[in-house]
């Protein structure tokens, strides 16, 4: 079926008439980028927008650059872009785990890093991943520049804190990062694209201080900041991952749907945890397995 | 590679050039660039939109359709119901139990009981969604077992067990009391969707005087044109069916697209225009039909020496709402119940079972992959329970010449079944990694520092036969004809009822033709069915159309060298006798004339070089109590899987599969290793992951985020090998290959798994879920 419902289609040429347009049309307006969860959507009829604002016609927003202390990675770049960038496969490896287990080669030449986390979907790839490496997201709006952490991004189930007429024109986070060891564990039902029905990004710094993030396991991408207390300073060890499954529970709240029942989360949620714990910690030792690899 | 010689010699010459030659497919180039026009392709001025209309229920007492607020609507033309329809309303194939628009009743949720013409497909699917429709819903029914209680709710008023094939032969008690061993168990499959690129699509054209042109996806032509003249009230002739480029079909194009075509043709009827009706994947999923859920109770006794003495086997196949081709199915399953192994003492009984889910038909394996997974895991278990290996148990047992079916049936050729098995062990390295890896049960896995101490590896086999063409239930629908005619040129066109959906059909027939003729493979040219100017071939199904097409072919072109070798014998001096077609010349080695040059002399001497060839498959019998000969000649394949199963994830990785076939004859080595390939996935689907589920008759896996199927990067590596054992009245010497590729697999995989983990499985597909709670029941048992 083609897309039923009409509306205006603006492709701005800056990021000021771009914020202008939102800020005039409000909830009516629909920004596109990548195009792969907007499109499904209009086809499906689940938006139906008054006017798609394609940011695509503006220049610079596809920019992955390190900035003084700051990765900054703009609102237009690709899972593909990740990917092939030499910085993130250099210093932030992370990004390329994820991206390279990002649905199929199509969809990541398109969809975008900060389409996902916009879209919020709970199991959304990027989201554990720019949850550990404790990014900002860069906001433009009718007032002005904003920044929210990402910690307070994720509102509920396809909803963030961007207000009406605002539009992400970044990603920042700490080039710390680059110090540390991580893992992004993904679980699908096969090695064809699939939505993760649990997902688990780790990463570990060289004094052993841990970041654990969960995705598809509760309404929204999760920091799972008891649990990285409980573990801190700690090498991986059985008592260190039975410490570490106990808050599982704690942090997670995964349910029964088509795709997999909440035993079996939960039960991969430990295993998860596990593999990429060892994996995030063998990496930032030099002995771990390449980034890309799929733990499970 | 194992190849035998022709020894009998195919039934016409083996003079073969392109027969057994890598022949580029014909339709590849179009394919590949795109050029290939599929139904939603076709553009059509003032072409008409259709949407059918979904009450949204299983199980209900239609009282009455109201469309009048979307005839209101601009742009609808019109909103047809059962009222409407001018001949019968039914599109059964085989029984007349399948109203094409419900009038009275609703038995499953893809259940149409309008069709809407607007003027865009977007507006009939809002008009389509404003049809209200006046229903009292009614208690459902959605497992065959429960379906055959007496106090079930019926799907239909004559009941819902609507049929039973039964195989009696020999004392099976006496065959019990004579073994030392006997395993029973139950195993379950799902439904299975065929998952073909192209979703099912027809445009019917009105032609002239009241006639109808209908465009489509399709295997079988001549079931669309009976199917759309029934409901047209017009008889055959009036009615043109033709084929278009056909994105795959797997069986759920055999039936399913005469429901798809009638309407389409309903409404250009009622309009007088072109309307086009295009399913969405989700509407295809919906509507089509899927492989036979079966339970199977699969019963087996063996002596200590592996000798098998009995088989008892019950099977009941949920055929959903509609009978469509649940006879054949039902049939195929209880012939080959026990698997391709002499048994002297067997009985079968194989249920065919309405329910209020989606219908069940043709799927490729036709009803055979759901007892394969019971008698083949059986096997196994009393292969281990003796401590035999599965490969000799099978090689013990298996089929051969001199050998009876277990429909008592005495095979007297081209039983390839022992070379599949030995090529299949040998190439795989079966008996190395057998000692070595998996075996009663491996160590119990740990949560150890090495990432690997989880994985455990397996290896398993699967070995299978199958009836080609249609079997002793089909015998009326089992002839096929062939129209060859040759131009002045020389060039040669073909055609025949048979359909390309993507198998090779179109080369293979080139390719059989050119060496029958002795013309190079580049001089032919063969015609997609269109029924106004091809024979009925008979339906592209059952493996059939390389056997029964390809005959048909041979046959025509014999009869043209028969006419146009007089020709050349008269010109060239020679007696008819001295005459071969050759490499492009016909004559002698010493005089002769090219083919073109000859053909160019029958032109002018008003001597006609068209002919009709034709071909009937032999008598076969299937009696009372399933005993006869019940087709004409097997198609035999093993199948060996090497796996890798993550026990804390339970993940099964396919790692190989060595898959090999005997085919009769080679036709084409690239277009049948593709087939192979892709059967192999069908089979790893249907092991891992392929599953339509439904709650309460409401699929709830309507799409490729829910309903999952192996893709590219799930294909393990895949070894394809091939037994030439000929057939003699196959086409030189070629039987049938369409199904058997996608029949062994499952179970190989599924026996690999067990071996690597020491747990049987009797329920398909082993998601992670179902492995893993298999290996946390053993650790706690």
């Amino acid at each position: 079926m083609p897309i039923a419902h009409e509306f205006d289609y603006l492709k701005p040429a800056s990021l000021e008439d771009a914020v202008a347009v939102l800020a005039k049309r409000g909830e009516g307006a629909q920004v596109l980028a990548g195009g792969t969860d907007v499109v499904a959507l209009l086809r499906d009829g689940a938006i139906a927008p008054e006017v798609v604002v394609d940011i695509k016609g503006i220049a610079g927003l596809a920019d992955i650059r390190l900035a003084g202390e700051r990765l900054f990675i703009g609102p237009l770049v690709t899972f593909t872009d990740l990917i092939e960038s030499e910085l993130i496969r250099e210093s932030f490896p992370l990004f390329y785990e994820m991206a390279v287990k990002v649905a199929s080669k199509g969809i990541r030449n398109r969809a975008t890093v900060v389409g996902n986390i916009c879209s919020a979907v709970p199991s959304c790839d990027a989201g554990p991943v720019v949850l550990v490496y404790d990014a900002q997201v860069l906001i433009l709006g009718p007032e002005g520049e904003r920044a929210v952490h990402i910690d307070e991004w994720f509102t509920g189930p396809k909803k963030t804190d961007l207000q009406s007429g605002e539009l992400v024109v970044g990603l920042e986070m700490p080039s710390s990062a680059q110090a540390c060891g991580g893992s992004y564990v993904k679980l699908g039902r096969y090695r064809g694209e699939d939505l993760a029905q649990a997902s688990v990004a780790v990463l570990v710094s060289p004094d052993y201080e841990y970041r654990v993030a969960f995705g598809a396991v509760g309404p929204v991408p999760v920091r799972a900041k008891k649990l990285e207390a409980a573990i801190k300073g700690e090498e991986p060890t059985e008592e260190m991952f039975a410490v570490a499954r106990k808050f599982i529970a704690r942090e997670t709240s995964p349910i029964t749907d088509i795709r997999a029942t909440a035993e079996y989360r939960t039960h991969m949620l430990e295993v998860m945890l596990e593999r990429g714990i060892r994996a995030a910690v063998a990496r930032l030792n030099g002995d771990g397995p390449e980034y890309g690899t799929r733990h499970i | 590679m194992s190849k035998r010689e022709i020894q009998d010699g195919p039934p016409e010459r083996d003079r073969t050039a392109a027969v057994g030659a890598p022949v580029k497919r014909v339709d590849a180039s179009d394919k590949v660039t795109g050029r290939a026009v599929y139904l939603d392709d076709m553009v059509m001025p003032g072409v008409l939109h259709a949407a059918l209309v979904f009450p949204g229920c299983a199980h209900a007492v239609l009282r009455g359709v109201d469309a009048s607020a979307a005839r209101s609507m601009a742009g609808v033309r019109s909103v047809l119901t059962a009222d409407d329809i001018p001949g019968e309303n039914q599109v059964g194939v085989i029984d007349t139990d399948q109203p094409l628009l419900p009038f009275d009743r609703i038995r499953y949720e893809g259940d149409a009981v309008a069709v809407v013409v607007a003027e865009t497909a977007v507006l009939a699917r809002e008009a389509a969604d404003a049809v209200s429709v006046d229903l009292t819903e009614l208690p459902g029914v959605f497992d065959a077992v429960r379906a055959m209680e007496p106090d079930a709710p019926l799907v239909h008023e004559s009941g819902n067990v609507f049929l039973h094939d039964k195989v009696r032969k020999g004392d099976v008690d006496a065959g019990f009391d004579a073994a030392d061993i006997i395993v029973e168990r139950e195993f379950r499959t799902h439904h299975q969707e065929h998952c073909y690129l192209e979703p099912l699509a027809a445009l019917a054209v009105p032609a002239d005087n009241g006639s109808m042109t209908v465009y489509g996806t399709m295997q079988c032509p001549f079931y669309v044109q009976k199917a759309v003249a029934d409901v047209l009230g017009l008889p055959l002739a009036s009615v043109r069916v033709i084929q278009t480029v056909t994105g795959g079909g797997f069986g759920g194009k055999e039936d399913v697209p005469s429901e798809i075509c009638a309407c389409a043709a309903l409404a250009a009827w009622k309009t007088g225009s072109a309307v086009k009706l295009v399913y969405s994947r989700e509407e295809d999923f919906l509507r089509s039909s899927k492989r036979h859920p079966m339970r199977v109770t699969f019963k087996l006794g063996a002596k200590r020496d592996g000798t098998f003495t009995a088989a008892k086997i019950r099977a009941v196949a949920d055929g959903g709402a509609y009978t469509t081709l649940s006879p054949v199915v039902v049939f195929r399953a209880a012939a080959h119940a026990t698997g391709p192994y002499e048994i002297p003492n067997v009985w079968t009984d194989v249920y065919g079972v309405y329910t209020n889910r989606q219908t069940a038909g043709a799927f490729r394996g036709f009803g055979q992959p759901q007892v394969i997974f019971a008698n083949e895991s059986v096997i196994d278990e009393v292969a281990d329970a003796i401590g035999m290996d599965p490969v000799d148990i099978r090689l013990k047992n298996c089929l051969d010449v001199g050998k009876r079916t277990a429909t008592n049936q005495l095979l007297t050729e081209s039983v390839g079944l022992r070379e599949t098995l030995e090529l299949a062990r040998e190439l795989s390295g079966w008996d190395g990694k057998r000692a070595a890896q998996g075996g009663r049960g491996g160590e119990q896995p740990g949560r150890a520092s090495d990432a690997r101490d989880h994985i455990k590896r397996g290896i398993g086999v699967g070995s299978i036969y199958y009836g080609v063409s249609l079997g002793a239930k089909g015998l009326a629908l089992d002839g096929s004809g062939a129209h060859i005619n040759v131009y002045r040129d020389g060039s040669v066109r073909i055609g025949v009822g048979g359909t390309e959906m993507g198998q090779g059909l179109l080369t293979v027939l080139a390719q059989i033709a050119a060496d029958s003729l002795g013309v190079p493979v580049g001089f032919v040219h063969v015609e997609r069915a269109d029924t106004s100017v091809v024979p009925d071939s008979g339906p592209s199904v059952a493996s059939r159309t390389t056997l029964m097409t390809g005959n048909a072919v041979i046959d025509a072109a014999r009869k043209l060298r028969t006419v146009m070798g007089e020709v050349a014998a008269d010109s060239l001096g020679l007696d008819p006798s001295e005459i071969e077609f050759d490499g492009g010349t016909v004559g002698s080695a010493e005089k002769n004339v090219t083919f073109a040059e000859l053909a160019e002399q029958c032109w002018v001497r008003n001597v006609s070089t068209a002919a009709d060839g034709w071909y009937a498959a032999p008598e076969s019998t299937f009696d009372e109590n399933g005993q006869g000969d019940a087709y004409a000649v097997y198609s035999y394949a093993t199948h060996v899987a090497e796996i890798e199963v993550d026990t804390e994830t339970g993940r099964v990785t396919v790692v190989r599969i060595t898959a090999a076939h005997d085919v009769g004859r080679v036709m084409n080595p690239v277009t049948l290793e593709g087939q192979i390939e892709g059967g192999v996935l069908q089979g790893i689907g249907m092991a891992l992951y392929e599953q339509m589920k439904s709650k309460g008759g409401a699929v709830v896996t309507p799409d490729f985020s829910t309903y999952i199927i192996p893709t590219a990067m799930d294909t393990p590596a895949i070894r394809t090998v091939f037994v030439e054992d000929p057939y003699s009245k196959g086409p030189f010497g070629a039987k049938g290959i369409g199904e058997t590729p996608a029949m062994p697999g499952a179970v190989a995989v599924a026996n690999a798994v067990s071996n690597a983990l020491g747990v049987r499985f009797h329920e398909l597909p082993l998601t992670p879920e179902r492995v893993r709670r298999a290996v946390s029941e053993r650790k706690n048992s």
